[in-house]
Parts: structure tokens; sequence; C-alpha cells
């Protein structure tokens, strides 16, 4: 079968199974999208680059599958940069196709041409300049094995215009899909390891059985792995308290009486302490994130370290591990959960760990997260805003947050007890990815309700993106905590730089969000008092036909606790230091 | 096609100091993969003291040589991350016999170039 370039690559992506693009058309990927008119792929056209791959990012959050975003060259590709290192950096499985120069400009300065491939080169699992329409097929098939296989991550095809474009001759190809012995053929340096060393394994059942503090740290390669399962069942057999970093929220149920909820700078008072504590870390597709360790030589000083990783550079990069494991998650946490099993039934038991246990209660006990409730009159608890969206949303209602004190009280605040309901941006830390994500999620999970919240800093970031929710009638809901500051940078800036505020301030009302808002064509709230959140929550949750934004009030003087200041040690935590009478939990 | 950058061991001496090591790293004889390898050093913060591409028997197949500076980064991590670019498909440490030989053959290749 005869095909162009521009066919080939949307038949190709239609044979990955790929059911949304999301892109904005441009001089160079214009041939691309004629043949898109054609195909069932829906594509969400999108107001800024940026916003299409973090949509693909979170729709690849929530599915598992990849996320695909197609955009042109130069300045298109430049504004997709900063997704392709988040979802680099937070191991999310994405496709990103960029338009190109035709290959016989490439290297002129010609108009929108950039180094697509050496920009992005430090921010892709992989990437490829593809320069001739025959190894379309083939380059997607690489692609989207090379992205959602080993530690996932986001691959970048960069098309020139001359191969896809049906008047030029270069386009012409003739169809063929390659197969899976082609691909691995195709690709002799990349063999992902998946199965762990099975002597490795039965040191780890060892370990785990002669430890009286262990503690299971469990990162986002549990989710990535699907071994939310896998991990309960580990955690319940040998009784082993469980953290969740923050890219692991809902990978272990935090209703679970084992769960201790989030490690790391702003962490529970529980997951930091049993960690700096325990006699064995079980790290289990976790990193030793700055964030998470603090000061690394003072990190968890008397624990021993399982480290399981499908990324063998994960293992010792941080902390040397005792027994390291390469392998996926799943596959090794089932084989462990096998040894431990036949070790148990065999009459191998653990030391008494009830002291231990006590312990971690007592911490539980006198450390909960909590904050003083806003007295009346003053603005609203960002907290108490929390719960409620907490209480007042289904269980399996997804949220996604931006980057600041909003993500960590929501990450605190929240009740996560499903994998795949929590979207944020964990390593890169990019302001602004909620309404795109939450959008991308949205489109991936129709079913579901998703809330966004987000700060107001954030918001203004990339809030045109609800102009797109609004006309592909995508139901997101935003909750902007606003408290007019860039609020994690004020909160340094009080606890840290003497008060001093450098340019933090944003003005409540400057610009009116809820007039912006339904200028984009979405339902605007403004919420002030309390007993006034609540109704607002369900009157958004009612409206499904539109997106919708609530301009939540709070409390500019709010700070996030616990925390343990930037290079401090974990045994440094700090509680509220205003903590006392009237707190609730 | 044969490059090569060199910087001599700051004292002179002919023997290089433990803490640097030879890497042998094949690759795919692809576009662009000298400057994935170099960028790849580069964005981690490894030192390479030198370093010369070549082509092997096999077309398909390239050989970069590195000289590697382990203070900046364990040996360990250096040789994993290289790894993990999908172009590279074996990574050798050279013993230090390998090593002088190497050395002498840089030298002469620099010096005929000359």
């Amino acid at each position: 079968m005869q095909l162009t370039g521009a066919q080939a690559l949307i038949k190709s992506l239609e044979m990955e199974g790929v059911d949304t693009i999301f892109g904005l058309p441009g001089g160079c990927i214009l041939p691309v999208y004629d043949p898109l008119l054609d195909s069932p792929i829906r594509h969400i056209l999108v107001r800024h680059e940026q916003g299409a791959g973090h949509m693909a990012e979170g729709y690849a959050h929530v599915t598992g599958r990849p996320g695909v975003a197609m955009v042109t060259s130069g300045p298109a590709a430049t504004n997709i940069v900063t997704p392709l290192c988040d979802a680099f950096m937070d191991s999310i499985p994405m496709v990103v196709i960029t338009g190109q120069v035709p290959t016989g400009a490439i290297g002129t300065d010609a108009f929108q041409e950039c180094d697509t491939i050496g920009i992005t080169r430090s921010v892709t699992k992989h990437n490829e300049l593809v320069t001739s329409a025959q190894d379309i097929p083939r380059a997607v098939r690489e692609a989207f094995h090379i992205a959602t296989t080993g530690r996932p991550g986001p691959v970048l095809l960069d098309i020139p215009k001359d191969i896809v474009d049906a008047n030029n001759p270069l386009s012409a190809m003739r169809w063929e899909w390659p197969d899976d012995d082609s691909v691995r053929d195709g690709l002799p340096g990349y063999r992902p390891v998946t199965k762990g060393d099975p002597r490795r394994i039965r040191e780890a059942a060892e370990l785990i059985l002669s430890s009286s503090r262990p503690v299971i740290y469990a990162g986002g390669g549990i989710l990535k792995a699907r071994a939310a399962s896998a991990l309960r069942e580990l955690a319940e057999l040998c009784d082993i308290h469980v953290v969740t970093t923050l890219m692991a929220r809902g990978a272990f149920p935090d209703s679970h009486p084992l769960c201790l909820g989030m490690p790391g700078m702003h962490g529970n008072y529980s997951a930091v302490t049993s960690m700096q504590r325990s006699d064995l870390l079980i790290a289990l597709g976790s990193r030793f994130d700055d964030r998470v360790t603090g000061k690394v030589p003072t990190f968890a000083p008397e624990a021993k370290i399982i480290h399981v990783d499908i990324d063998p550079a994960e293992l010792g990069k941080v902390r040397r591990p005792d027994v390291p494991i390469t392998g996926d998650c799943r596959l090794v946490i089932e084989e462990l959960v096998a040894v431990l099993r036949e070790r148990l039934d065999g009459g191998a038991e653990a030391p008494d760990r009830a002291a231990w246990k006590q312990t971690i209660s007592g911490w539980r006990e006198k450390h909960p997260l909590s904050y003083r409730p806003s007295d009346p009159g003053e603005a609203l608890k960002p907290q108490f805003v929390l719960e409620q969206l907490r209480d007042n949303t289904p269980d399996d209602c997804i949220v996604a947050s931006g980057v600041g004190q909003h993500q960590m009280w929501t990450s605190q605040y929240w009740k996560f007890d499903h994998p795949y309901t929590w979207v944020n941006s964990g390593g890169l830390g990019t302001m602004g990815f909620a309404v795109p994500a939450a959008i991308g999620a949205k489109v991936g999970r129709p079913d579901a309700m998703v809330w966004a919240v987000d700060g107001d800093g954030c918001f203004q970031m990339t809030a045109q993106e609800l102009v797109t929710a609004a006309a592909e009638r995508i139901p997101v809901k935003i909750a902007i905590l606003n408290n007019a500051y860039l609020g994690m940078v004020r909160q340094w800036q009080e606890m840290f730089y003497e008060e001093r505020y450098s340019e933090v301030y944003l003005s409540p009302d400057l610009p009116d969000y809820k007039l912006w808002a339904e200028a984009m064509g979405c339902v605007g709230m403004r919420v002030e008092a309390p007993e006034e959140v609540e109704s607002a929550i369900q009157k958004a949750n009612e409206i499904d036909d539109r997106p919708v934004v609530i301009d939540f009030r709070t409390d500019a003087s709010e700070k996030v606790f616990p925390m343990v200041p930037a290079g401090k040690s974990n045994d440094e935590i700090i509680t509220d230091p205003a903590l006392g009478e009237g707190y609730v939990q | 096609m044969s490059t090569a950058e060199h910087a001599p061991p700051p004292d002179g001496a002919t023997h290089a100091p433990a803490r640097h090591h030879l890497l042998a790293v094949l690759v795919e004889n692809k576009a662009g993969v000298l400057a994935r390898v170099a960028g790849l050093f580069a964005r981690r913060g490894f030192n390479i003291l030198s370093l010369a591409v070549a082509p092997t028997a096999d077309e398909r197949i390239s050989q970069i040589t590195l000289e590697v500076d382990v203070a900046s980064a364990p040996l360990d991590q250096v040789m994993k991350q290289l790894d993990k670019l999908v172009n590279v498909l074996e990574i050798h440490e050279l013993a230090p016999g390998e090593f002088d030989g190497f050395q002498d053959r840089l030298r002469a290749f620099l010096e005929s170039d000359a």
C-alpha cells in the first residue's frame, strides 16, 4: 500500500492504539493535520503547546497509557520542552511529535527552525530526527516501545516537512508495520531488565525477616509498574508500615492502618521519623530524592537498604543499598512475597515488633497534621478548603495540583485510597501544571470526577487552557487557593529571610478570577466565608457541561507544616511552632 | 573517521592517577550519538579527560574510548548512566595495560596529525 508520510504517521498512531492527540498545528506539521481529518483519533486543540504536553502527561498519569502531543517546529517545540522535562523527571510515558523544516533546509536557520533534537536530548528518554518517510512506522513503534517499557519516559520524534508533504515525492512510502522482532532488532542497545535476581530477592527476604524496625518506602515506580496490590500484599504479609512519596500517593491506601502517608520535606512527622529510626528501609520504585532524604549523610542512619528499581542507575546513586535489585516492581514484589510466604510457612519468624509499632502509634498521636481554624471574619484556611473538597467529592475523585503550598496541603489533607487518582509535578516542580494536567486526566478518564487544586500564581501560568476545556466540553473543576502570594516563596522569606518579602505579592483581585473564568466559558465562583465552601463545591460537582473555577480567598499567613528546612537533617523536622490549644486534627 | 581531544595529566606523568579510568563504549553508528554521550557527561557533571571515536570492523558500530575522572562521580554511576542511552550497546572498562597502550596510540595519533 502506497501512503504519504503524513498518512503513515497517523496510521502508525492508530496502530499504537492512540485515541487522543493534544496538539496545535503550524507550518511544518501542517501536512500531518490533513489526514488527521479522516482519522478516528480525537484531536484536542490547545491554546499553548505547553498545555498540550501537560495534558498528555495528565492523560498518561491516570490511564497508564502514553500521552501523545503533536506540535510544529521552532517555538512550538521549545514551548513543549517544559512538559518533556517534567515527564522525564516523573517517568511519565509520553510521545511528542514535532514538525521540522524540510530536510534540505535543516541547518540553514530557516523560518521556525530550531535544533529540536539537540534542545530536547537531555529531557527525553530518547529522541529521533526521522529522515525518510519509509522510516516513520518503525520510528513510531520504537518511540512507543521506549516510552512505555523499562523506566517510562518521554520520547520525541522530529518530523521534517518534506517527508510528510503529499506534494513532495520524498513523502512517498510503502506501508509496512514492523513486527515485535524487528522492533527488538532495531534497538540492540535497549534491553530493560524486568525480572529481579532470585538470589538478591532471597537476601531481601532474609533482611526483612531479621529486621525489627522495617519501613516500606514506596515511590512512583509502584504506580508505573501497576504494583499497588502487590505492595499491599507485601505490607500485610509482613505487617510493615508504608510511607508513600509525593509520586506514590494512592499507591497504598491512606485509610489503611499501616499507611504513614507522605515522607519528606513536608511529610507527616510519623512518616519522616519512622524512616529516620528504622533499621531497614525497603525502597520500592523510589529514588532517594533530596526532598525525601533531607541531608543525605544523616538520613535513616541505622537503616539497611533494600532498593528495588527498574533503572539500575538509581541503585547506589544517592545511598548505597545493602541489597540492590534491578527489576520491575510488581514482578520483584510478587517474587519477594512468594519467598517470604515460603519462609513464614516453614516456621520463620520476624523479631517481635510490638514496641516499634507502639512507638509509631505514639508519634502519630502526638504529631498529627494540624492547623488552627479561622476565627469569624478571617480569611479561609487552605487546609479547611481541602478538607471540605476531600469530604464532598467521591472516593475515587481524581485530583491534580500545581506546585507550591497548595500542592503540599493537597497531598497532606486529601485521602488517597485509590491508585492513579493523584496527578502532580513532583521532580521538576512545574508551576502551571494543574489546569492542563487535569484536562488531560479528564480526557483519559471521562467517567471520573476531576478536580484541580491550584494556587493563584500557578493558575496564571496556564489558565488559558480552560478555553480549550470549555470549547471541547471537558468539565474539569478548578479550586484556586487564592492567597494573593507566591505562597511557598513567601513562606521561605518569612522563615529564612527575616520576613523580607521580595517580589511575592500578587493581589487577590488582579486578575478577577471569577470574571476571567466566565470569559473563558467556565462557571466562575468566589468563596470567602467558611460556611459557603461546601455549597460551592456541591454546586460545582453538579455542573457537567463546562469547566468550573472557584476562587477561594485563603489566609496568606498560613504556612505548610511539618517542614524539614532545606539542607537540614530529617531529625530537625519542625512541626507548627505555634502548635498548642485550639488546634484540630 | 577518527577525532580526538586530549588533556595530558597535570603532572605530565606517563601513567594517569588511579582515579582515571578508561572506558570502551560500543555505540550504534548513528547521527548524534557522540553528542548524546558528551551531553550526558556535561549534564551529569562527569569529567572527560580524553575521548576518541573510531569505526569498528562492523560498520554499524563505532567505539568511543573515554578517559573519565571518577573524582566527579563514581565509575559505577557513570557506566550505568551511559548504559541507559538507547544507542549505547556495550561498555567495558579497559585494564591499566590497555590504558597505557591507548595513551601511546593517542599521542602518536596527535603527533602524526600535527
